[in-house]
């Protein structure tokens, strides 16, 4: 997922619009995003509001695990780490690139 | 529970690795007492602090980022609250992320409890170059907000003071004005007049902030004491909110985060902001290779300390236990009030404190990790590897203990967060091949592999191999089978905040590591010397007066020969090893032995080995010296050349030899397998908080034990081996 994106970057950003919604998941490494909605079970989803993940937060893909899983997010200057399974989950407008 | 009912009691609250405990720490000057909570084992800190005018009891309460609570354990939060004791809240904010702690403090603020806002990692908060108006703060929460620094010890005096003026109020600020949209208003509302009825003497602003906390904690719940009316009355709000397209949820959270962002963007700025050393740390620690690479030094060394650094410590508390006994052993007359002292309670003793060093070493190495950040990066690093197993990152260094000893490893199972996970990890970490097995596979293979090979290699080292490698299939094996089985449950979730490298500060992790080991020797501590007790007992008793007198005339036979002194004392020695045997064939645990042989014979093993497995219950080590006695050879260790030989010549009632490599082998995994350890069972018993849970821990490695040596025994023989 990370890092082969700038080719593509146009490419994929349309077939996200179009076709799924994108994901926190689907962020490449470094790049900022703006949080749309949060669809895990609510005890989770609950946990993540309230840890300050909330639509129109503005949130960042940092780090990844050496073995792909999980994920280390930059969010409210805080970093919280969440599997690729609760990102998938997580649907994000990605910020234009600055 | 509260040990000085009526004292009024400050909590000490924030979110994890917000500096509670050092704040605590440095208020209380380490007067602290461990308790726990009920019902739940999560330890209860408390100190008795004087202020000025009057003395208060803080209590240290587990770190949390809100007061919404799905579980018991979570509930203790909000139990705590609500207590009559509870007079002020000092909750704990980390200047750093100051939205998401202030997100606590106005729900504290909410609750309508006095609350005091210490902002601690001030110095850090500097370093990055923020500036934050504590009064506008002050203002906008009604609440003091005072800055510190609780690893320098800087703004006590102020909090204190802050906390002692809280105290003195006469009347209550009225919460912050956060405006809710007007249907969640109207929710509210349909819950108060059941709030009303479950707390009637709360105030308005209590009972609205009941309903709200209702609202987002209740519906498949697994709360306790939440009345069933209110609980229905949030399910049908719920799904009529949901049908009309609303989220509950996410109104009460967004709206509080908007007020709080609106707060802080006024209260704080970063005209400079400086960039975090804490990512460029990470940039090496989380690398994919020199991350990889950290990792397994810095477990290697947690590993090496366990095994090797806490040898000589372990090796000095043996010696001294046995010096101890000797001594009290020759100052009191022979008898069974010397056994009962000699072999019963010096020894149970010394079997607690053997734990010491290692519990110390593996607190201390944890404490360290913790406080510096680098444990949640070990769970980062290793938690896809943890994930398929059903497990939590965080699991892993727990497991990786249990290599070396389970006791310490089921205590490390604390820095899990979720009871649930907690609990499997310690189901499943006695079945990792501590090293207490070692002597037993090594007396094993030196007695049936001694010279034998195979391929190129030498049969004693495949069999140890084979028994660790079998021993990590397993242990991951039991874990995943709980969490489906036993444990079944919501999806376990990683969900980890990655607190910035800090170095932590020694006397802490020292306190910490103290005070765990204190739980251990007191709570845990007594259970095993009653076992050992018991123990004891059953391999002792009842004595047969004929076999003593038996003895005692042959000794005399033997005084009276004409012989050198040396061969004389040889002999005698003999004999009392040969009575000692006699006498443990008929004590209870010998009789119990014979009983079992028939269960034991399909799995390769006789009566004899029956008692070895029941005196090894107080130690897997033991089994070498019950066999010592059981084949009346006396003192023995696994390298005995005597007592391998016994092993090798022992027969069973047909003719047969009991040791072949089959039943060897058999016995090694018998030994893997079983849950042969009394410290495991008192330990897990203290860390679960109930005994159904040891319980549960035995029969099912039994059970397992049983089955595999079954399988290797019988399955070995159809295939031809003997
Ligand atoms: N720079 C700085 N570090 C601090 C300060 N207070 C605490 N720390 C460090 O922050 C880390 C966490 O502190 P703890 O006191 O263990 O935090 P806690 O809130 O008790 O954490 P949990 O019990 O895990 O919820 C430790 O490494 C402390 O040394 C502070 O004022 N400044
Ligand atoms: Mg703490």
């Amino acid at each position: 997922m990370a890092g082969n994106s700038k080719r593509f970057a146009n490419e994929k950003e349309i077939h996200y619009q179009l076709v799924m919604k994108p994901s926190l998941a689907d962020l490449a490494l470094g790049q900022a995003a703006e949080i749309v909605s949060i669809d895990c079970d609510r005890s989770i989803s609950r946990r993540l509001m309230e840890m300050g993940l909330i639509p129109g937060t503005e949130v960042r893909v940092v780090r990844v695990a050496p073995l792909g899983d999980p994920i280390e997010l930059r969010v409210r200057d805080y970093a919280l780490s969440v599997r690729r399974a609760e990102a998938a989950r997580i649907a994000v407008v990605p910020a234009r690139a600055a | 529970m509260n040990p000085r009912a009526g004292t009024p009691e400050i909590l000490i609250a924030g979110n994890p690795n917000s500096g509670k405990s050092t704040l605590f720490n440095a208020l209380s000057g380490g007067s602290a007492r461990v308790g726990n909570y009920p019902g739940v084992t999560v330890d209860r800190t408390t100190a008795t602090v004087r202020l000025s005018a009057r003395q208060v009891a803080l209590v240290d309460v587990p770190g949390m980022y809100s007061l919404t609570a799905n579980s018991p354990e979570e509930q203790l939060a909000v139990d705590a609250l609500v207590a009559s004791e509870t007079r002020a809240v000092v909750c704990v904010v980390d200047a750093t992320t100051l939205q998401r702690g202030l997100y606590l403090a106005l729900q504290l603020r909410e609750s309508g409890v006095p609350v005091v806002v210490a902002l601690n990692m001030m110095d850090a908060a500097e370093r990055m170059g923020l500036r934050i108006d504590t009064d506008h703060l002050s203002e906008s929460f009604g609440a003091p907000v005072v800055p510190v620094v609780a690893t320098k010890r800087q703004g006590l005096d102020a909090l204190l003071n802050a906390v002692e003026g809280q105290l003195g109020l006469t009347s209550p600020v009225d919460a912050p004005s956060v405006s809710y949209p007007a249907a969640l208003e109207a929710d509210l509302s349909e819950l108060v007049p059941l709030v009303e009825q479950w707390r009637p003497g709360a105030s308005s602003q209590q009972t609205r902030a009941v309903a709200l906390w209702s609202l987002l904690s209740l519906d498949e719940d697994s709360l306790r004491g939440v009345p069933d009316s209110l609980r229905i009355a949030v399910q049908e709000l719920r799904s009529a909110a949901i049908a009309q397209g609303r989220n509950p949820d996410l109104e009460i959270i967004a709206t509080r985060y908007a007020w709080i962002e609106e707060q802080v963007s006024r209260a704080s700025s970063n005209p400079d902001p400086k960039p975090s050393v804490s990512e460029r740390i990470d940039n090496v620690l989380t690398h994919p290779v020199f991350g990889l690479v950290v990792f397994a030094i810095v477990m290697f060394l947690i590993f090496e300390a366990l095994f090797t650094w806490a040898e000589p410590a372990i090796g000095f508390i043996e010696g001294l236990t046995a010096a101890l006994q000797g001594q009290v052993a020759g100052s009191l007359p022979d008898g069974v009030l010397q056994d009962l002292i000699v072999e019963g309670i010096i020894a149970g003793v010394g079997n607690v404190i053997v734990f010491a060093p290692q519990i110390l070493l593996l607190f201390l190495f944890i404490g360290f990790l913790e406080d510096s950040g680098y444990l949640a990066r070990v769970a980062f690093v290793i938690d896809r590897v943890m994930k398929g197993v059903g497990l939590h990152g965080k699991a892993f260094v727990p497991l990786l203990s249990g290599f070396a000893c389970a006791i310490p490893a089921v205590m490390a199972t604390r820095t899990i967060e979720r009871r649930r996970d907690r609990l499997v990890t310690m189901l499943a970490l006695p079945l990792m091949s501590c090293s207490a097995r070692l002597p037993v596979y090594i007396l094993v293979v030196g007695t049936v592999f001694a010279g034998a090979t195979l391929w190129w290699f030498s049969a004693g080292a495949v069999a140890l191999f084979a028994m660790y490698t079998l021993s990590v299939v397993v242990t991951l094996t039991a874990a995943a089978v709980i969490r489906r089985t036993i444990l079944p449950g919501p999806a376990p979730t990683f969900m980890l905040e990655m607190p910035p490298y800090r170095w932590p500060s020694a006397q802490i992790l020292w306190i910490n590591a103290w005070r765990r080991l204190r739980i251990f020797l007191v709570d845990a501590g007594t259970i095993i010397l009653a076992m050992t007790v018991l123990l004891w007992a059953l391999l002792s008793f009842p004595k047969s007066d004929e076999i003593a007198v038996r003895y005692s005339q042959e000794r005399a036979t033997v005084a009276q020969m004409d012989l050198h002194p040396d061969e004389a004392a040889r002999l005698v020695a003999a004999l009392n090893a040969r009575e000692a045997s006699e006498q443990l064939e008929q004590s209870v645990a010998g009789r119990f032995g014979h009983a079992l042989e028939p269960v034991l014979r399909p799995i390769g093993f006789d009566w004899q080995i029956g008692v070895g497995i029941i005196g090894a219950f107080a130690a897997r080590e033991v089994f070498i010296s019950t066999l010592g006695v059981v084949f009346g050879i006396g003192e023995t260790d696994q390298e005995n050349k005597p007592l391998r030989q016994a092993l090798r010549e022992a027969r069973h009632s047909d003719g047969t030899p009991v040791m072949t490599p089959l039943s060897g082998v058999s016995l090694m995994v018998f030994f893997l397998l079983a849950c042969q350890c009394m410290s495991t069972i008192a330990v897990v018993r203290r860390e679960s908080g109930a005994w159904k849970w040891p319980a549960f821990l035995f029969a099912y490695m039994t059970v397992l034990a049983y089955t595999g040596s079954f399988l290797v025994y019988q399955g070995g023989r159809l295939f031809g081996f003997e």
